[in-house]
């Protein structure tokens, strides 16, 4: 006998309602792919916050004009370039690996969604930053 | 007529956006000070941006400003609009191909940040010496005297070669505009193709070349056609200046900005004017409003168009009443009547107006301060009557052309705040001041001016940043003579240098010093405590490092310096001073997060409250010292020319004291205070296969490179094995930078005296001046060898005799027993001399007799040098049978002009003119090099293995041929802390990064293999390497996707290279 355990949230469809808590666990792709497998009905990535990505571009800058203004011949060194956000890389290969994605609204995010290294970073993605995979 | 905000912005970034605009093709070469314009629109054409024509500029590095020339040739004649900066030398390498585009009549637009040629020295500076060589090129040539008008001229030099069809040259001075940050109204691209008529865009792409209208353009012309041909072209030069002041008549309606081709300005009635091109036009003009309210009657003639220079437009502009003219150029043509513009005024002024007298002066060379004095001097030699050829701004001493200027005058608008800033490499005062005009300029209607000076030491020199703040747009294109405000971000400087000198009435003075405030006069200068108590200076201080910790801001002391600035300067009122301030902290780190706005915020708050007004004592008997800039006693070239060059009073020192050939004594370097000696490889001397190490003296001290430099290991120990019989070569770069830039070279001699001898000619032929020098040696010997031969054979003491034939035995050897060997002989001709009767062969071997030994040739430069521009010549080099060495520091970058990537720059790495990582592998130089077969090649790694790099030098310069070594050279450029360079050299060759090789072509004549392996065993991944580098992390950070993907690519790079070569090294015979 069949019995669905389908449901709804966040309007999406979950084969079962055992949804997968943000931890250490969701973090690599190939535990997703277990977590998957093993019959998860979703599960919820870990948040990136906004400072996450503020601080890493602030980094980034820092490092890129750290030998800037020393010399008449080399103000400057490395090319300016947009900081794209500190796991880009990582939820590329994850939107890569599993169809629907949507996000879960953090507040913060929507309050802050002017800056542009957020804007970047969504744009780049087509998502905004915490993520529902199912 | 537009409304719109005004932007600051510098000359390059002004003139490439204009640039960028109308081209649709951009060829490009890194050379300061034009090097800005390339990368913003390589920059800009990586992210995308597009064109007036709404397409994205294809930016090419090429290998040479040759090689830009050329390719700006071909894409114009196959129909596509194109552009290229350059300046000084760079511009002398398209000069060739500027008479082909001339000549052939394309439209083209080549933009110049003019400065000075390589004569006796080369000068990153500016001055026209550079566009005045190219003025026979059949280029129109444009100018502009600031950086608006660079902008501006540069769009009606865009708009004029596709009407006029004569390709132009479009010129502004180097740094005084190419780097120099002023307000200005910014061209929007609309305007800019609003006055395009896209009917000449169809009219160049038409003459394009293709198979469908195919045509055999330019071949060669005989006798019989060629002068016709060449004068097919008059009628477009004739018609040139019309169409120029069109499109500045259509510019002035679009923008409300009215220029002419020649511009007059100054008293309707004036007797005595100066003519004159570029920014010293602006200075002129701002003394002209100063003396004609002083009641003189003076004026001046601004030239924009000098080529093709329009006699009648000229003329129209010259008052009737003119009778004397002084015309400056700020260019020198030794043994010629005139400069270039002195002549062409003569000319334009023969036949209409009799009667005038014209004079011709100099100014200005490399930048040359020329200030309102110096105009006021031009004038009164005008009302002297004065000689004709005179300069300007310096003391000549020896053919008394110069002339003498009286004290500075203050010229400038009423209200001006003029400020300077003291600073230290790298405490972030040059940005900080860079942003702090941006706050006053984009927020206020104050205009704004900033200029930067550093010191060419490379590490821990001074900056020194001249800002100006003033109600009316600002004219003073020279340094703040007159300052209101001085800040000292390191008090060190005191005593060295004249903090205070022009310091105004009431002027204000901030220090950064952590001691207490009644303490703090007393650390002046007797000279800074008498001009503060007769000025009325006001002092204040900060302790701006403990305010910086204090709030999490680390070491950067430049925002609370900052923030002392504006509250005491007085460029604002306090209060709208701090809220600016905050308002941009907020807009700059926004998108960094509240926390660090808020830290900001904190540091600004806090130096607000901790600015402390410095009582001045009635009287005083403590004072600082003036400190000694050289030690006592270390000759007259110690007292005469460094010491006022390190006191930054270089500007004094006479003709009469310069060297004629721009040479300095080597050993200099030691008399600065400052620095550390290096580490002389002493280790060397352990090493069995070196036999003539001198570990005893080092042949190099105290280098200026930047501290951790990764070339500077290698220079050590190449001089400390060869340094008494060796001569350099020198490409330009870092390594002609911090080993020749007068008054000091780091360069130094033996007990003996003897030590390297160094030169640089250029940056692209350093390979053949090395075998220039090969060349001269050799036939210098062969002909002591001939004379030996001579006089053996003559009736000479036996004593002599036999000396002299162990000099034939030991001719081709260089080791101790030779040297010593030709000291005796040296002696011996020395007596024989005395009792010779003038015998012209012992006289011809005393004068070769330095030749017994033979010499080391080494030819240095980096890679930009040896994988790029130079590399014709060095493959050529390679190529020979002649006994050179070749040293390359790969740096694996452009490091001396600011980091542009190279052939050598590895895939993946960021760099200029590679912001989105580099995408194809680094040159295999070594295993081409190999190829000739009967080259030496090394990859040698310091770092990793100095040993085996040792060996690789020693048999280098054993080898009687050509011999190159490639040398891993950590940089700044690669963005990591450079105490880590041997860590990170490990990292290199265990990864199999930078595989360690030698090809040895000797060995084959033994039927060994040529290829020796010594790399070591992979153990480490390329993924450790790259983290610990900016130039990979970058790239990471923007664009993780192509970061992974060239990474990739890259290791497989790194594993083909290693194999290949770790192959050839097992199976070579």
């Amino acid at each position: 006998m069949n019995i669905s355990l389908s449901t709804y949230y966040g309007g999406l469809t979950l084969k079962n309602p055992i949804v997968i808590g943000s931890s250490n666990i969701v973090t690599d792709v190939e535990n997703l792919e277990k977590l998957e497998e093993a019959g998860a009905g979703a599960i919820v990535y870990k948040s990136l916050f906004e400072e996450q990505i503020e601080i890493e571009s602030l980094q980034m800058d820092q490092m890129n004009e750290s030998y800037s203004n020393w010399d008449a011949e080399h103000t400057t060194f490395f090319p300016s370039a947009q900081h794209a956000g500190p796991t880009e890389q990582r939820l590329t290969q994850i939107f890569s690996s599993f169809g629907a994605c949507i996000t879960l609204s953090y507040p913060n995010f929507f309050t802050n969604a002017g800056t542009t290294s957020f804007l970047y970073f969504s744009c780049n993605l087509g998502v905004y930053l915490s993520v529902l995979i199912i | 007529m537009e409304s719109r905000s005004w932007i600051n912005t510098d000359g390059n970034s002004a003139v490439a956006n204009v640039a960028y605009g109308f081209s649709e093709v951009a060829a490009i070469y890194p050379i300061t000070p034009s090097s800005d314009m390339g990368e913003r629109a390589d920059a800009w054409s990586a992210e995308g941006r597009k064109n007036i024509f709404n397409e994205k500029v294809d930016v090419v590095q090429m290998q040479s400003e040759a090689g830009a020339a050329g390719a700006l040739h071909g894409a114009l004649a196959a129909g596509a609009m194109s552009t290229t900066f350059t300046a000084s030398q760079g511009l002398m390498l398209m000069v060739p191909n500027m008479f082909k585009i001339a000549g052939e009549m394309i439209p083209a637009v080549i933009h110049v940040s003019a400065r000075s040629l390589a004569c006796q020295a080369l000068s990153i500076f500016g001055d026209h010496s550079d566009v005045m060589a190219t003025r026979g090129t059949g280029f129109a040539m444009l100018a502009s005297s600031n950086v608006q008008e660079a902008q501006d001229m540069a769009v009606i030099a865009h708009l004029a070669t596709l009407e006029s069809k004569i390709p132009f040259l479009h010129f502004f001075d180097g740094f005084r505009t190419s780097h120099s940050i002023q307000k200005i109204i910014p061209i929007r691209y609309e305007d800019m193709k609003g006055m395009l008529d896209m009917k000449f865009v169809e009219e160049f792409r038409a003459q394009a070349l293709k198979p469908e209208a195919p045509i055999c353009k330019v071949g060669a012309q005989n006798p019989d056609v060629y002068f016709q041909g060449r004068e097919t072209v008059n009628k477009y030069y004739e018609a040139c200046p019309a169409i120029v002041k069109k499109y500045m008549k259509m510019f002035a309606e679009k923008t409300g900005r009215q220029y002419k081709l020649y511009e007059y300005i100054g008293a309707p009635d004036a007797e005595k004017i100066i003519v004159a091109i570029g920014s010293s036009t602006e200075t002129i003009e701002e003394t002209i409003n100063y003396l004609l309210k002083k009641g003189e009657k003076v004026g001046m003639l601004k030239l924009r168009l000098y080529r093709p220079f329009s006699v009648p437009d000229f003329l129209k502009e010259i008052p009737k009443t003119v009778k004397k003219i002084a015309v400056l150029d700020r260019t020198k043509e030794p043994g010629s009547i005139g400069e270039p513009l002195y002549l062409d005024v003569v000319a334009a002024l023969s036949n209409e107006r009799q009667g005038i007298r014209i004079i011709g002066g100099r100014y200005g060379l490399s930048s040359k301060e020329f200030t309102p004095a110096m105009v006021k001097a031009v004038y009164d030699h005008l009302e002297n009557n004065g000689w004709h050829n005179f300069t300007v701004g310096i003391n000549d001493d020896v053919t008394h052309k110069s002339i003498s200027v009286k004290e500075e005058i203050d010229t400038e608008q009423k209200g001006i705040v003029r400020c300077k800033f003291w600073g230290y490499g790298s405490d972030g005062t040059v940005s900080a001041n860079k942003n702090a005009i941006k706050i006053i300029g984009e927020s206020t209607d104050l205009f704004v001016q900033g200029y930067f000076q550093y010191d060419s030491n490379k590490s821990g020199g001074w900056t020194i940043s001249h800002l100006r703040f003033g109600k009316e747009k600002i004219q003073s294109e020279y340094l703040l003579n007159k300052v209101d405000f001085v800040a000292l971000h390191r008090y060190q400087y005191i005593g060295q240098y004249d903090i205070l000198e022009g310091i105004s009435d009431g002027g204000t003075f901030l220090i950064n010093s952590s001691q207490k405030p009644e303490n703090i006069f007393r650390q002046f200068t007797q000279s800074m405590q008498n001009t503060i108590r007769e000025k009325k200076i006001k002092v204040f201080a900060i302790d701006a490092s403990k305010i910086a910790k204090g709030v999490g801001l680390g070491g950067r002391i430049s925002s609370v310096m900052q923030t002392a600035f504006f509250k005491v300067s007085g460029v604002l009122p306090e209060a709208d001073a701090i809220a600016l301030i905050k308002k941009f902290v907020q807009k700059q780190f926004a998108r960094k997060g509240p926390e660090i706005v808020e830290m900001n915020w904190k540091a600004i708050d806090a130096t607000v409250a901790a600015v402390t007004s410095i009582p001045i004592p009635e009287e005083t008997d403590k004072f600082a010292e003036v400190a000694k800039m050289v030690p006592e006693g270390s000759g007259w070239f110690a007292d005469n020319i460094i010491d006022p060059i390190l006191r930054l009073k270089g500007d004094l020192i006479p003709v009469s004291h310069m060297p004629l050939n721009g040479a300095i004594p080597t050993g200099t370097k030691r008399l600065e205070y400052r620095g550390v000696p290096g580490n002389p490889a002493t280790w060397i001397e352990k090493l069995p296969f070196v036999s003539e190490p001198n570990v005893a003296e080092p042949y190099l001290e105290y280098p200026p490179s930047c501290s951790g430099c990764g070339e500077v290991p290698y220079i050590h120990m190449v001089t400390q094995m060869y340094g008494d019989r060796m001569i350099i070569a020198n490409a330009t770069g870092c390594t002609s930078i911090y080993g020749g830039t007068f008054p000091l070279t780091p360069y130094t001699k033996d007990k003996n005296g003897r030590g390297p001898a160094w030169a640089n000619s250029l940056f692209e032929d350093n390979a053949e001046f090395g075998m220039g020098m090969r060349l001269a040696v050799d036939a210098n010997r062969r002909q002591l060898k001939s004379n030996v031969q001579i006089l053996i054979a003559s009736s000479i003491r036996q004593e002599l005799k036999e000396a002299l034939q162990k000099s034939l035995t030991l001719f081709d050897e260089v080791n101790n027993e030779a040297k010593h060997h030709a000291d005796q002989v040296k002696l011996l001709l020395a007596e024989e001399k005395k009792i010779s009767k003038g015998d012209p062969v012992l006289n011809k071997i005393i004068e070769l007799q330095d030749y017994f030994v033979d010499k080391s040739i080494w030819i240095l430069g980096g890679d930009g040098w040896a994988y790029d521009i130079g590399f014709g010549g060095l493959d050529h080099v390679m190529a020979s049978n002649r006994n050179v060495n070749i040293l390359v520091v790969d740096t694996e970058v452009y490091s001396n002009t600011g980091g542009q990537a190279s052939k050598s720059t590895p895939r993946g790495a960021v760099a200029k003119f590679a912001s989105d990582g580099k995408k194809l592998a680094k040159k295999n130089l070594g295993l081409m090099m190999s190829s000739y077969g009967n080259a030496y090649v090394a990859s040698v790694n310091m770092g990793m293995d100095r040993e085996k790099t040792a060996l690789a030098f020693v048999e280098a310069e054993k080898h009687k041929g050509p011999s190159i070594i490639i040398a891993y050279s950590p940089c700044i450029a690669h963005g990591y802390e450079m105490k880590l360079t041997k860590k990170q050299s490990e990292k290199a060759a265990k990864c199999g990064y930078w595989p360690m090789y030698r090809f040895n072509p000797d060995l084959r004549n033994e039927s060994q293999n040529p290829f020796t392996w010594d790399g070591v065993d992979i153990d480490t991944k390329f993924e450790d390497y790259l983290e610990e580098e900016i130039r990979y992390k970058t790239l990471n950070l923007t664009d993780p996707e192509e970061a992974i993907r060239l990474t990739a690519l890259a290791v497989k790079d790194n594993a083909q290279r290693f194999n290949d070569i770790k192959h050839l090294s097992e199976t070579l015979k």
